[in-house]
């Protein structure tokens, strides 16, 4: 019984030595993914990486400061404050291009990106829209 | 004399093991080639944290693998079995709670892209999974010789 029980914890350290030396791999081959600071995409978001390879049409719900000190380019300065104003604006680059649209404020943990997005699928139904994940910091 | 001979046994706990080792080869190496969309698929059940989302989808996938492997490596074999069957034990305790809470979550068991499938659908494989590696173990127990005697 003893002599069974050495060998199972032999087996099972030899198998929790390869799966940690795997799980080490992942680690060292992906730092995002470090539990400490990796986050789950909330829902209608989109990472950075990926809305690259969408060629979308990139609104910024930022301040006025902040856009005009930089913003993204071709991005249509879009928020709360002006978007009477932007919305006709932003409608008919939509129709024109059928682009998925990707909103953006200032960080991580700003919300505005959000709720502009979510604003605007009342608005376009029918367009894709996400918010960043991780606001303008990948942007720069 | 006596000829080392697979008997009956030996030979479809073979199969089976193979049968494990490639379904769980399958659904590890997609995920751990994209642990954040293996991420987003552990998130849709609404079980864990985030970080525990995350160490899970670090370390589920290799753990799938070594186990996978080590179904074939005899030196490994017995405990690879027994992690094995309480892996798919654990699936399907989260399928069945994905069920109970009503959550319809597409099932990423072997990727995100290619085979998302229901439910219902990844209870049922990992009940059979499961039914299987439970024979193989059963079978380990079994005190039938592996060699028998043949007269010359």
């Amino acid at each position: 019984m003893a002599n069974a029980i050495k060998n199972y914890l032999k087996e099972l350290s030899i198998l929790g030595g390869f799966a940690a030396l795997g799980i080490g791999y992942s680690i060292w081959q992906s730092p995002d993914y470090w539990p400490h600071t990796f986050q789950i995409l909330t829902e209608g978001a989109i990472t950075y990486q990926n809305a690259q390879g969408l060629q979308a049409i990139w609104v910024d719900a930022r301040s006025t400061e902040a856009w005009k000190s930089d913003a993204q380019a071709g991005a249509l300065y879009l928020n709360s404050n002006n978007w009477e104003a932007q919305l006709p604006k932003l409608a008919q680059r939509w129709l024109e291009t059928a682009s998925p649209i990707v909103v953006y404020c200032q960080s991580a943990q700003c919300q505005s990106s959000q709720q502009i997005a979510a604003l605007l699928r009342e608005h376009l139904p029918e367009a894709e829209i996400y918010s960043l994940q991780g606001g303008w910091p990948p942007l720069k | 004399m006596t000829i080392g001979r697979p008997n009956q046994i030996s030979l479809l706990q073979w199969l089976a093991s193979i049968i494990l080792t490639a379904v769980f080869i399958t659904a590890a190496l997609p995920k751990i080639t994209d642990v954040a969309s293996f991420a987003l698929s552990i998130d849709q059940y609404q079980l864990f944290p985030s970080v525990g989302v995350t160490l899970l989808a670090l370390s589920l996938p290799w753990l799938e693998l070594v186990v996978g492997l080590g179904l074939l490596v005899p030196q490994v074999q017995k405990s690879s079995r027994r992690l094995c069957a309480a892996l798919l034990t654990l699936f399907i305790a989260v399928h069945i709670s994905a069920l109970a809470r009503g959550i319809e979550v597409k099932c990423a068991c072997f990727g995100q892209e290619s085979s998302a499938s229901s439910t219902e659908l990844a209870l049922l494989r990992n009940a059979c999974l499961l039914a299987l590696t439970i024979a193989i173990i059963h079978w380990e127990q079994s005190p039938k010789q592996q060699t028998r005697p043949v007269d010359n």
